[in-house]
């Protein structure tokens, strides 16, 4: 810190979870000086089977602030519970996050130009393969080549498969009997010890992973950073704005801890990494003279195009015992329906064939048989262990109308307005579902199962497409290394940047550009060689 | 729904349902106006630990509830454990089995806890304290001043879930190992 003025540093990262970890690492161990302002604390490793407890207990363990940091409200037809689906502190939602690590295929990047839908990328599955390829040796992703739907790969995954998993047999059989391929789920998991973390121990609770097994960046990046000499972590440390000079360039940020004093970090290079949402708020917060609308927001795009990935479960009572519940985590999928069809009439998505179907769990039957005794005990014996389910993952396609905007009317902890979210479910996704589910139940009927059913629809924790990227400024906010049209010194990086969602989970996608996107800051330092 | 989803769910409903039996305890404190209505257990601490009396009542209901039988050491050892953790974990849970052990001794009666399997089976019947699975019963509103409608429609599934989610409800179907506790890798491949 300088003497009354603000802090200074080369770069300055808002936001330490998986896209801000990643590279506060990157470009730390390339010998730049990094600061990041992470608004939650570092979580204390030793707690986290005290954290596995409360979540078995139906609490959200990763909730350490006060509530009026986490406001928010939403709309649409179906609810984003965002206090639930992102992380605040080291780590970010990758501390909580399910760990699947899924590349997108190579038609994902091109959706506009193969099936007229959605938007093209601005890069290809072939500028991105040496970033996933460097994201799955980071992350440590356990997985085999049995996709028959994946893009080609330049190398093996780094950590072998985990095995099958008893009723992934069961679903296998049926699903051969269909005519579905079923392989391997790729997940940032250690399938073996890998770069000092343990094996997993099949703890049941992937959502608070008590070994470290699970890959989240307070354990695979940020340590390795600031370990560098070269990285620092401000925890506690909350952005409230970036302010800009004449030139739109972004001259500092402006943070506050829990005692609401404002500080500010100066740098001549800033990586806003706060999340899909939080982002894109941050961005809205940032008015200036030159940006009246918010920063980077010259094509008014801010915020808009809000995807995450709608879900289902069709789940049924088989006559033989499945075993479920005894892993946290899906270990068989299929892309049968992901990436070869015509996406503008019939939309992506995949199949998880769960190891932890809902409804099946002791307490989910003894609660909901309204049996009490001796017959309730009965009941729980008799019933458990037959309940199978398949999640049907969906595509969602951008739509300007889902967006996150500033909600004046609700005032956070340092009274900035709350985001708000709305998202709604069009009728190509739930077409796509409703196809799902179709492909799901016969594959149950080949089971043999009966009382087949479907849960409601609901959202997967993603945040993607409020920052997207292209080549275009007056449709994109980003160009293709993440920097932001308007704003020269200032990259946007997340899954806010993805341009379309892909039916896959976007962890990876989103770890592999953070990679590409730090490459490129760091190239901007250095001259190259014999320049 | 993810699994994330169902627990959220769970949590969601449980706390509605308290939060509905005991509205101060809900979101932010306000202090009690004058003339406002206190519930008779409103000013329990909540760092308070369930007494040892009212946790004797709460295991032999559970008794009746979950098995019709005595429990065994291990059983009863791990749902006191489980109430315990529930308590200390929620102000509100701790009120709920406060209300819940308190409503089953009635005034000239032996201590529900000292009564037989069958005694307090017929007891449980008696005031009608059972699951009921009738749906016109769950649409219902439930009724906050009702002690009785409080213990049956949330303290009763409150203890059935925390008996069945606890390491004696995976004994029962005969599971070693389950969520929350670290084991073998490849257990999940196998049929035991």
């Amino acid at each position: 810190m300088t003497a009354n003025g603000p802090e200074e540093t080369e770069v300055c990262i808002i936001g330490a979870g998986l896209a801000g970890g990643i590279m506060a690492f990157e470009l730390a161990r390339r010998g730049i000086r990094v600061l990041v302002l992470e608004s939650g604390p570092r979580h204390d490793f030793n707690r986290r089977f005290e954290g596995m407890r409360q979540f078995l207990q139906g609490e959200n363990p990763w909730r350490t602030l006060p509530p009026e940091m986490d406001r928010y409200t939403f709309s649409g037809s179906v609810p984003y519970f965002l206090d639930y689906n992102r992380v605040r502190g080291v780590g970010g939602s990758s501390l909580g996050w399910e760990g699947y690590a899924l590349r997108f295929h190579a038609n994902d990047f091109r959706l506009r130009s193969l099936y007229g839908i959605g938007e093209d990328w601005p890069i290809s599955y072939e500028d991105l393969e040496p970033y996933y390829r460097a994201a799955e040796s980071a992350l440590g992703v356990a997985g085999t080549s049995d996709d028959p739907w994946a893009s080609p790969r330049s190398s093996p995954f780094p950590l072998p498969p985990f095995a099958f998993s008893y009723s992934d047999g069961m679903f296998a059989r049926a699903c051969a009997r269909v005519g579905i391929a079923l392989h391997h789920l790729p997940q940032a998991r250690n399938s073996v010890a890998y770069a000092g973390r343990s094996q997993c121990r099949a703890c049941g609770t992937c959502h608070v992973c008590p070994t470290g097994a699970k890959a989240s960046v307070d354990l695979t990046h940020v340590p390795q950073a600031e370990a560098t000499g070269n990285a620092r972590v401000v925890t506690d440390a909350t952005v409230l704005r970036l302010e800009v000079d004449r030139s739109n360039r972004v001259t500092s940020v402006v943070y506050a801890g829990r005692d609401r004093r404002e500080r500010r970090v100066s740098a001549p290079l800033f990586v806003l990494a706060a999340g899909g949402v939080e982002t894109a708020r941050l961005l809205l917060l940032s008015v200036s003279e030159s940006s009246p609308t918010g920063l980077a927001n010259a094509s008014g795009l801010v915020g808009k195009y809000f995807m995450c990935h709608p879900v289902i479960d069709i789940t049924g009572r088989v006559p033989k015992k499945a075993y479920p519940y005894r892993v946290g985590f899906s270990t068989a999928m299929s892309r049968q329906f992901a990436v070869d069809r015509d996406r503008a009439r019939q939309g992506a998505f995949y199949l998880e064939f769960l190891n932890f179907p809902r409804d099946g769990q002791p307490e989910d039957l003894a609660l909901a048989s309204g049996k009490w005794g001796e017959a309730l005990r009965r009941h729980v014996e008799t019933e458990f262990g037959h309940t199978v389910g398949i999640r049907v993952y969906c595509e969602q396609l951008p739509d300007p109308r889902n967006s996150v905007v500033l909600n004046p009317q609700v005032k956070d902890y340092f009274g900035n307005p709350a985001p708000h979210i709305t998202c709604n479910i069009g009728p190509h996704e739930r077409a796509t579902l409703a196809e799902g589910a179709t492909v799901a139940k016969r594959i149950l009927e080949a089971m043999g199962a009966s009382r087949i059913q479907s849960s409601e629809l609901s959202l997967a924790a993603h945040q993607i497409g409020t920052h997207r990227m292209g080549t275009d400024p007056r449709t994109s906010v980003v160009d293709s290394t993440l920097r932001a049209h308007d704003v020269p010194n200032l990259y946007l990086v997340g899954s806010g940047c993805l341009v379309t969602t892909s039916s896959s989970p976007p962890g990876l996608t989103t770890a592999a550009l953070a990679i590409r996107a730090s490459e490129h800051i760091a190239s901007l330092r250095r001259p190259a060689a014999g320049a | 729904m993810t699994r994330r989803d169902l627990l959220q769910a769970f949590g969601v409903v449980l706390r509605g349902a308290i939060a509905l039996v005991f509205p101060a305890c809900a979101g932010r404190r306000e202090p009690a106006g004058p003339g406002s209505s206190t519930h008779p257990l409103e000013n329990t601490s909540s760092t308070a630990k369930l007494p040892a009396s009212e946790m004797e009542n709460l295991v032999a209901l559970t008794e009746v509830l979950v098995q019709g039988r005595p429990l065994s050491p291990f059983e009863r050892g791990k749902l006191v454990e489980a109430i315990n953790e529930r308590a200390l974990s929620e102000p509100e849970r701790l009120r709920l089995y406060r209300l819940t052990a308190s409503f089953l001794d009635q005034p000239g009666q032996p201590r529900f806890a000292d009564l037989s399997l069958a005694e307090r089976t017929e007891v449980v019947l008696r005031r009608r304290l059972v699951p009921d699975s009738e749906r016109e019963e769950s649409s219902r509103p439930l009724s906050p001043s009702e002690p009785q409608d409080v213990v049956r429609r949330v303290g009763v599934p409150e203890l059935i879930a925390c008996y069945y989610r606890s390491p004696a409800g995976w004994a029962v179907v005969g599971y070693e190992s389950f969520p929350g506790r670290c084991s073998d890798l490849l257990g999940y491949t196998r049929p035991d």
